[in-house]
């Protein structure tokens, strides 16, 4: 069945459960934004030791040889619990560099990724997400005898200030490519940007006369990461979506005013009713899209912005709703409901926007057409 | 294992497709005649009834096949088929619930629509407090004689039979003293008036009944089995009609950007926000609906999904007109189809019609069939476990 989950996803998704939602309790979450690093050390061990970040490496490669779908599994988690750190885009890297031909930099990034709990950072679409300024959004690459050269800014990158390797979208001759290059140079700056989530990291980042060599560039067109980030930032949508709703659901059953549950007013019922609905409807769009980008079908971007765009619309129906139910006590700093809803405000604005998912539907050419399936 | 999406039900949709390329009708049918030979062709085909049994004239398949086939049918603008009431309502009460003579007599008729069948359910006081009905059943030896007033009933003008809920038990004011019943529509004590909606048709009846004698062999279940034989048949044909009503939102979505290419004259139209977030909106209901027959296939029970379900389609259907009517403006409240073809998309229940029609239709379906406030009731508490309101 193309919907439900395998017996082997169910395992995988009850594991997450246990190492993820074990690991990023609220009491430790508030610490790790009060902390002076605001990084999770134990979280990312943990994976790391557990191999996480090889679920999307084949077998061959000493990885789990799983794909999109698992890795979808691994974001909702990460959504749900608030987690800190780029999880899911350092597990995506391990699908995206295993894809490079043999060569002794795909051995090391594998290694780094698998063994060495390298963090990862992916810039994509330099320019769409981060129209602030005129000039350089867009990075202009030109090649160099074997090598190519890099100048520009890439804003509002998810977690390059704690990144070990940074996978770009380039142009080069008006072709878009993927390129990994190494953070930690002289000639990439890094400028973290302060915003609303304390549990995520964005940077801008500025790359003068980098050059990197050809055999730095990824197989993986950026159109397709770009609708793997898209299936992944759903993913986490849907995840802190669902925490959202079981702590409203939860506290409706309990918090008593005119002398009953709050939960038995109509008024309230029915905006958890919608919160459930959209719910139930974000789930299998997120499913479907993650088999189709996983199998590189062609119709594989149009599926996922257009789950993307609708779980932008659920997930801020979700937030708004659980805090208008949670009422004062949701509004305070030591709720914990401002963990989830603030990762759904950061991930709303990373790898797509309401914009961006707008015109790869139009561009697919699938919207508005007579058939469809 | 990926199914790609283009190839889903592939077999299915070039058989129908094939068959409509031979069978389907140049042009609109409005005779009830006309309309029963076609209902009779899709049922020898196997496009009518596909999920009953074959003892009962059904072609005893999956919902997924039924689904897919009524998908393509939306999709070619075919006519709809005859006894909608009948396969929805009547159908599966009496299948779960009727004698062995009840199954016999009607089942087969109902599926070739030798006989028509209509709802009579609602009652000026009894809409979504469907429990607190009135119409009265009174036994009299071998018969009951039913006195009331039903309404919302559609085809009730041509039904041969209603699938009825009336109260058996005077004293017992709630769902324990409701009785289901089959009532011959063709005698003295019924009378049926059409009821002229604010689109102008005639979708639905009134239906009053004076002393209207039903045998006691048409009486469906026990006497008091009447609200658990509507709300368990009501889940019987769940999902059967979900692609099919997803094709046609798709459809009248396709006619609206070319209306508005052509009159705004560029390709603009399709890019706009709110026209994009429709289309994206309608593919995850699409998602949904597969996810949902997937379940029903597996032999699931979707329980409160049906409410998600019924609550998304028809709260979407609104917007949709909503945003139509937005964009189209003078164009919109257009009555026909002369000004600009592109405006004639029909209403989602298949009648001819305009966006202005369809804007108007549209206020029904968040209406019939358990509003959504009520579905929200239902969500909340069978899904949630919200505690009910004391």
């Amino acid at each position: 069945m193309i919907f439900q989950l395998t017996r082997d996803q169910e395992t995988l998704q009850e594991s997450l459960r246990e190492v993820i939602g074990d690991l990023c309790v609220p009491s430790r979450i508030f610490e790790i934004w009060r902390s002076q690093t605001r990084w999770d050390d134990k979280l990312w061990a943990r994976l790391a030791a557990d191999g996480w970040f090889g679920i999307a490496v084949p077998e061959a490669d000493g990885g789990a040889g799983l794909d999109i779908p698992e890795l979808a599994l691994l974001a909702e988690a990460c959504g749900h619990a608030g987690a800190i750190g780029p999880v899911a885009e350092t597990a995506l890297a391990g699908k995206l560099v295993a894809a490079m031909p043999p060569s002794q930099a795909r051995s090391n990034y594998l290694s780094s990724i698998m063994n060495e709990g390298a963090r990862v950072a992916i810039a994509l679409a330099p320019g769409r997400l981060g129209a602030r300024r005129a000039v350089p959004d867009d990075v202009a690459a030109k090649s160099q005898g074997s090598g190519i050269v890099l100048n520009g800014t890439y804003a509002f990158t998810p977690w390059a200030k704690f990144a070990d390797i940074l996978l770009l979208e380039v142009r080069i001759g008006g072709k878009a490519v993927l390129c990994i290059v190494d953070p930690n140079r002289a000639d990439i700056a890094i400028r973290e940007t302060e915003m609303v989530d304390p549990g995520t990291s964005w940077s801008d980042v500025t790359l003068e006369n980098v050059v990197v060599e050809q055999g730095c560039l990824l197989p993986t067109s950026p159109a397709d990461a770009l609708a793997m980030t898209m299936v992944l930032s759903s993913a986490g949508l849907l995840g802190a979506s669902k925490h959202c709703l079981s702590l409203t659901v939860d506290y409706a059953k309990v918090r008593k005013q005119f002398g009953r549950e709050i939960g038995s007013f109509q008024a309230v019922q029915h905006l958890c009713a919608d919160m459930h609905c959209g719910i139930e409807n974000l789930e299998p769009s997120i499913r479907f899209s993650a088999a189709c980008t996983a199998a590189a079908s062609n119709k594989a971007p149009y599926f996922a912005a257009a789950s993307r765009l609708y779980a932008d619309d659920v997930a801020t129906m979700v937030w708004t709703n659980a805090l208008q139910i949670h009422a004062g006590i949701g509004f305070s700093w030591e709720h914990e409901l401002h963990i989830y809803l603030k990762r759904i405000l950061a991930l709303q604005a990373q790898y797509a926007t309401v914009d961006s998912c707008r015109e790869r539907i139009v561009e697919s050419g699938q919207a508005f057409s007579a058939v469809l399936w | 294992v990926i199914e790609d999406p283009d190839s889903f039900g592939a077999e299915i949709r070039t058989e129908v497709q094939a068959w409509l390329r031979a069978n389907l009708p140049a042009q609109k049918l409005t005779a009830l005649e006309d309309r029963r030979a076609w209902h009779q062709k899709l049922h020898s085909a196997g496009y009518f009834g596909v999920t009953w049994p074959t003892e009962f004239g059904g072609h005893g398949h999956g919902a997924m096949r039924q689904a897919i086939v009524e998908e393509e049918l939306a999709r070619a603008d075919a006519p709809t088929p005859l006894n909608q009431a009948g396969i929805e309502v009547a159908g599966p009460s009496i299948l779960l619930f009727g004698s062995e003579s009840q199954k016999s007599e009607r089942l087969t008729k109902l599926l070739c629509a030798e006989e028509l069948w209509c709802q009579l359910y609602s009652e000026p006081g009894a809409g979504s407090d469907l429990a607190s009905l009135r119409t009265l059943a009174e036994r009299k030896g071998d018969r009951y004689l039913v006195t009331g007033q039903k309404l919302w009933t559609s085809e009730g003008a041509w039904a041969d039979y209603g699938i009825l809920l009336a109260r058996t038990d005077r004293a017992e004011p709630g769902r324990n003293g409701i009785s289901c019943f089959i009532l011959n529509m063709r005698q003295p004590g019924v009378r049926v008036r059409p009821l002229v909606q604010i689109t102008g048709s005639e979708h639905f009846c009134e239906v009053f009944l004076d002393e209207a004698e039903i045998p006691v062999a048409d009486r469906i279940g026990k006497e008091g089995e009447g609200w658990a034989i509507a709300t368990r048949a009501l889940s019987y044909e769940r999902g059967g009609n979900s692609l099919a009503r997803i094709a046609r939102y798709q459809r009248s979505l396709n006619s609206l950007v070319a209306a508005l290419r052509k009159l705004k004259g560029d390709n603009d139209a399709a890019t706009d926000a709110s026209l994009v977030a429709l289309q994206a909106e309608l593919e995850i209901h699409r998602l949904m609906a597969f996810s949902l027959l997937s379940k029903i296939e597996a032999g699931e029970d979707i329980g409160v999904r049906a409410s998600v379900h019924k609550l998304s389609y028809s709260e979407f259907e609104r917007r949709m007109t909503n945003v139509a009517q937005t964009l189209l403006g003078p164009w919109g409240r257009l009555t026909s189809g002369r000004e600009l073809p592109e405006l004639a998309i029909g209403t989602s229940s298949g009648e001819a019609g305009t966006w202005a029609h369809e804007t108007l239709w549209a206020r029904a379906v968040t209406i019939f069939a358990g509003t959504s406030e009520i579905q929200r009731n239902i969500i909340a508490h069978r899904g949630l476990s919200l505690p009910r309101q004391k």
